[in-house]
């Protein structure tokens, strides 16, 4: 049986993180938990550790991205066959992680990408995020001659080889650029329909208007980056 | 030539400073060459200002000390962009810290259950 490790980064997740965990514990049981507290201000860690589910703590704040590398970096040290990014929040559905791994070992791939808009769901998607998931869909189609509908979405499955690539290195905003980076790496990446629910309590880390849209010009940039990246490894 | 000889002792002053540091170990030795040269440059110049108009005349500056002020402005910026990247440097260091001292507090807390 293969180990598989729930990465749930968390941070003031207290109205939400219960009803994930039972969730994950009735409908793949056979998996790990791992919450990463990314040093919450409120009792996250204590709703955790009652629920008897393992749980880091950040000795201060390092945001989302740290936070999933520090849970990869503890599944590559205990030796995990894959791992699941999970939202802390209550969008993702467990039982879709099993679609996640089921594709991951039918496709033998090594990144599979819960997709929200590989056929129609019933996710709504602010405008402003919908403009940009199109842009780093067409990106990715033109420089990497590959189709990923939702390069966005922090629901993944990862086996051992990219945990341990993700675990020596990892971005500081992680999104479609790490995609691309991975596919020019040589990485086979795959997307699955998943379904995902509307964020039921606190605050997205993408809200409002300015901040996606600078969180857009970021990725914009660090893609970029990418490709000159890529033109000189071509030459070298 | 009282100018002269003011930049001269304060290109001094600052040497002395530097080096001071460095014997307290208040200052790292390799870092303060770069600060240590920027001095020699005001001291050669405080005594020789001559430097300044040759090199101004020979490149086509009109006002020499324009000069002046552009490569004490490269200087500053050059130093300002070294040190964001050290600080960068060590902001991901300290990340990299962070997590391991995450993992092995956990770690920790599960050995010590054990005994």
């Amino acid at each position: 049986m293969s180990k598989v490790l729930f990465v749930i980064p968390a941070y003031n997740e207290s109205q939400n993180i219960e009803k994930v965990i039972k969730e994950i514990k009735e409908d793949v049981s056979y998996a790990d938990i791992l919450i990463v507290n990314d040093c919450s201000k409120d009792n996250t860690k204590q709703i955790v550790e009652n629920l008897g589910v393992k749980c880091i703590t950040m000795p201060f704040n390092v945001r989302y991205a740290m936070a999933v590398q520090t849970g990869i970096k503890y599944a590559f040290q205990n030796d995990y066959d894959y791992v699941i990014q999970f939202d802390a929040d209550g969008q993702h559905i467990a039982k879709e992680a099993e679609k996640l791994l089921n594709k991951m070992k039918d496709a033998n791939c090594d990144i599979v990408i819960g997709s929200r808009f590989l056929e129609k769901t019933n996710y709504p998607h602010s405008f402003f995020r919908m403009v940009g998931t199109k842009i780093f869909t067409f990106l990715i189609k033109a420089f990497c001659n590959k189709k990923i509908t939702d390069p966005t979405s922090g629901f993944q499955c990862l086996n051992k080889k990219v945990i341990k690539r993700y675990a020596s290195n990892y971005p500081e905003f992680p999104d479609a650029n790490l995609i691309m980076e991975m596919l020019y790496e040589g990485y086979e990446v795959q997307e699955i329909t998943a379904n995902m629910r509307i964020r039921e309590n606190g605050e997205s880390m993408h809200g409002g208007i300015i901040k996606p849209i600078k969180y857009m010009i970021l990725i914009l940039y660090t893609i970029i980056i990418i490709l000159i990246r890529n033109i000189f490894r071509k030459r070298g | 030539m009282s100018v002269n000889l003011f930049f001269a002792i304060v290109g001094i002053l600052l040497a002395i400073y530097i080096i001071d540091s460095v014997k307290k170990n208040n200052f790292d030795v390799g870092e303060s060459i770069l600060w240590i040269s920027g001095t020699l440059v005001i001291i050669v110049i405080a005594i020789f200002p001559n430097i300044i108009a040759y090199i101004s005349n020979l490149v086509g500056i009109e006002y020499a000390p324009s000069l002046f002020f552009l490569l004490c402005l490269i200087f500053v910026v050059l130093i300002n962009f070294r040190n964001s990247k050290k600080l960068l440097k060590q902001q991901e260091k300290i990340i990299i810290l962070a997590q391991e001292v995450a993992i092995l507090k956990d770690k920790c807390k599960g050995d010590n259950e054990n005994i």
